[in-house]
């Protein structure tokens, strides 16, 4: 008889929470129509990165009167493969990187084919920012922040008391350095560790190089493939940019230490006493990895100068810029074809330009928003600078922007390889097809 | 709150489920004439098992085999391109050299480090013998990743100037030395070897308990009829008190063997694969989240199945032996 009850009870818990699982599942997913809720999903992480995301976030909804959730995750490059193979795709996701939303055209709604405000976005759009998110003519994503990648930074007093001056050439910026030498000083601070992804800094530092020695039009070929890394062009910028990192005593420690040492903290010694360093070329975004004090004092502690042109080469300022991109999973949601209006209009994203670090891809911002000088200066200089170009990595296929870039950057820098052997092995391991 | 119920109910529902179908399969099966009940019976009690291996393992073990003849969509059939290119890559065939190296040494490495422990604590008081035991045997605890962080501050670098906050580097300093960037230095696979220390420091511990035990059981007459007879005590250790403990020497080396076959998180958290360090795990993970080349990916992993496959033959027929001789 025991045998029978136990047959019994079990039957009716499996019977019973079957039935129940199955309400409650019903339950969560149906709700449809026109209160329908939109879920944004993204790479953008950090506390307190997330925190000014979500206030945006929640201006926007109260704006446009959806629903809108912004989902973060550190892993979002795999994460967002897998959901949307997966079925389970948010109805916008912002990519870091353009090369991998346009690798997933095919599952994202192109802004021609909707009627969220692509022609009104693109005229307030810094130019050329779009054309990093087109292909075939479509454009598949816009820019919702940037961050400058071609500045300088400096610690303020101590450059100041030493007399140096901004430099307005890229052979200025070597005399300014062999100054800096000659004071028995360290001049540059340069980390390229970075976790999985090391060697990325390094990468923006040749772009900008490119940039700067062959030009826009050479840098585009350059990201399509269609110039080679070992061309003279390449060769001739990474040259240029080895006179700055790798000469004798410019960075303390020399490659081994750059390759060693983690991007953010490197930074951090400029502001150590006596300097660490005098200078370090990173993104707008570094200044969230000063230390507390100057990051309170900014304008008075941190100075910024755009990367100088190279004599004999382009002639103007470029400026090499990243951002995250928003794109269209789910265009069969109105609300969400309404929320990405708004996401990709000047009108999105106050709370975290008045926080400073990022700015808005739009010329239209009004920049006496931004919360203190350094930031209003950055946002000048882009806006007057001639040319804008997004992160080459970025645009490459995985395999080189994720992989072999980095890498061979690492071993050049490391001195384990040389120039022409890590060049070479780029080029060889770009895709076929 | 909805979800955590919901989960509840799931479990409730998943383990009820089992329960209810070995119930209901058992009573039908009891339903039978005798002699049929005998027959069937064991496979309804390892069928389910079956099924779940074919479903989760070997379905799966297949679908990737398929997969690594097809380009990285798995749309087009490319035949064996994704091998053909993969070992003729010289970084692909560089991991597989560490890979070797990482099979030879880190095992044997494990073995002898735990003989040695096991052998030497075996001298001491029952209450010396426990502490010794219980700190060789804690870092067994510690996942991979987090004792490759704590390893990260022992080989840590800084330029020379600053405060060296490794471990290594400041002894080396210490005596003389220049900072060294230890996990940068390839020379002679250094890196790699400072690398497989982590494994043999996470592992000893588990060596030490099964050859200990082991040495334990070895019969005191032999060991004494060996010193009557004038041996030496290194000459009993290796020639009585080893050979008497040899199967459990192979079990551990095997284990081992097979958990360095698959090794990636030690080399994900301390170099990524870069410095000449990478191995294949590392190489597949690389392949398929980073560059989504499923096929390549695909590829690499039959190539590690077909690697584990002579190590399992050999274990089980190991085991085999065991059984009988019991």
């Amino acid at each position: 008889m025991r045998s029978r009850n136990t047959l019994r009870l079990g039957a009716l818990v499996f019977a019973g929470s079957l039935v129940l699982s199955g309400c409650l599942g019903a339950e969560e997913g149906g709700d449809g129509g026109e209160n329908q809720s939109v879920t944004i999903f993204g790479g953008i992480t950090g506390t307190e990165e997330v925190k000014l995301v979500k206030e945006a976030v929640a201006e926007m909804s109260e704006a446009t009167g959806v629903d809108v959730k912004y989902e973060p995750s550190r892993d979002f490059t795999t994460l967002i493969r897998s959901k949307v193979r997966g079925g389970d795709a948010p109805d916008i996701a912002l990519y870091p990187q353009p090369g991998l939303l346009l690798d997933m055209s095919s599952d994202i709604t192109p802004l021609d084919d909707v009627d969220a405000g692509l022609d009104a976005a693109s005229e307030t759009l810094i130019p050329g920012f779009l054309d990093s998110a087109s292909k075939d003519g479509k454009v598949y994503g816009a820019p919702i922040d940037q961050a400058p990648k071609s500045l300088v930074w400096y610690p303020k007093q101590a450059f100041q008391q030493a007399g140096y001056e901004e430099p307005t050439t890229h052979q200025e910026l070597l005399d300014l350095t062999d100054q800096i030498k000659q004071d028995g000083e360290a001049p540059w601070c340069i980390g390229l560790e970075s976790g999985p992804d090391t060697g990325w800094p390094a990468t923006d530092w040749l772009e900008d190089y490119v940039l700067r020695t062959a030009g826009p039009d050479a840098y585009d070929q350059w990201v399509d493939g269609e110039l080679a890394f070992s061309s003279p062009e390449v060769k001739e910028a990474a040259e240029a940019m080895g006179d700055v990192m790798l000469a004798e005593g410019n960075v303390q420690g020399g490659g081994q230490a750059i390759v060693n040492a983690p991007f953010g903290e490197s930074s951090e010694r400029m502001f150590e006493d006596p300097p660490g360093c005098f200078l370090h070329r990173q993104a707008s975004f570094i200044t969230s990895f000063f230390p507390e004090k100057v990051q309170e004092n900014l304008d008075e502690e941190a100075g910024v100068f755009v990367l100088p042109p190279v004599e004999d080469g382009f002639d103007g300022t470029p400026i090499l810029g990243s951002g995250n991109f928003a794109a269209l999973l789910n265009s069969e949601n109105e609300n969400a074809v309404k929320v990405m209006e708004y996401l990709i209009s000047d009108k999105f994203g106050t709370p975290r330009y008045e926080a400073g670090g990022i700015l808005s891809p739009h010329t239209t911002f009004d920049t006496s928003k931004y919360p203190d000088e350094v930031t209003k200066q950055i946002a000048e200089q882009v806006n007057e600078a001639d040319v804008f170009r997004f992160d080459g990595s970025d645009l490459m296929p995985a395999e080189v922007g994720t992989g072999s870039f980095w890498t061979g950057m690492v071993d050049w820098i490391g001195g384990r390889k040389d120039l022409d052997t890590v060049l070479t092995e780029i080029d060889e391991s770009w895709p076929s097809s | 709150m909805l979800k955590a119920i919901n989960a509840l109910l799931a479990v409730l529902a998943g383990v009820g489920g089992g329960f209810a179908l070995y119930l209901i399969l058992n009573w039908l099966v009891e339903r039978l004439p005798g002699r049929w009940e005998d027959r069937i019976k064991p496979y309804i009690f390892i069928g389910p098992a079956i099924v779940f291996v074919t479903i989760f393992l070997v379905y799966p073990a297949l679908r990737t085999a398929y997969l690594s003849f097809f380009d990285d969509g798995g749309e087009e059939f490319v035949g064996m391109a994704n091998y053909v290119d993969l070992l003729g890559e010289s970084s692909f065939l560089n991991a597989l050299f560490n890979n070797v190296l990482w099979l030879i040494v880190v095992p044997a490495g494990v073995v002898i480090a735990g003989l040695i422990v096991a052998v030497l604590a075996d001298q001491l008081s029952t209450r010396g013998e426990n502490a010794v035991k219980s700190f060789i045997f804690l870092p067994m605890a510690i996942s991979f990743v987090g004792a490759s962080t704590i390893w990260r501050f022992v080989y840590a670098f800084e330029p020379e100037g600053r405060a060296q906050i490794g471990l290594l580097n400041a002894v080396w300093t210490f005596f003389g030395g220049d900072p060294v960037a230890w996990v940068q230095n390839d020379a002679f696979r250094l890196n790699s070897f400072l690398l497989m220390v982590i494994m043999i420091w996470l592992q000893t511990g588990f060596a030490m308990v099964l050859l200990s035990a082991a040495i334990k059981n070895v019969p005191t007459e032999t060991v004494e009829a060996a010193r009557i007879d004038g041996a030496s005590e290194v000459q009993i250790f290796f020639q009585v008190v080893v050979p008497q403990i040899w199967s459990t020497v192979i079990t551990v080396f095997v284990t081992v063997l097979i958990l360095t076959l698959k090794i990636f998180d030690i080399i994900y958290v301390m170099t990524g694969g870069r410095f000449n360090t990478d191995v294949i795990g590392n190489r597949f993970i690389t392949e398929l989240i980073k560059f989504g080349r499923d096929g390549r990916a695909s590829a690499i992993v039959v190539m590690l199945l077909i690697a584990v496959i002579p190590v399992m033959i050999y274990q089980v027929r190991q085991f085999r032996q065991m059984e009988a001789t019991r």
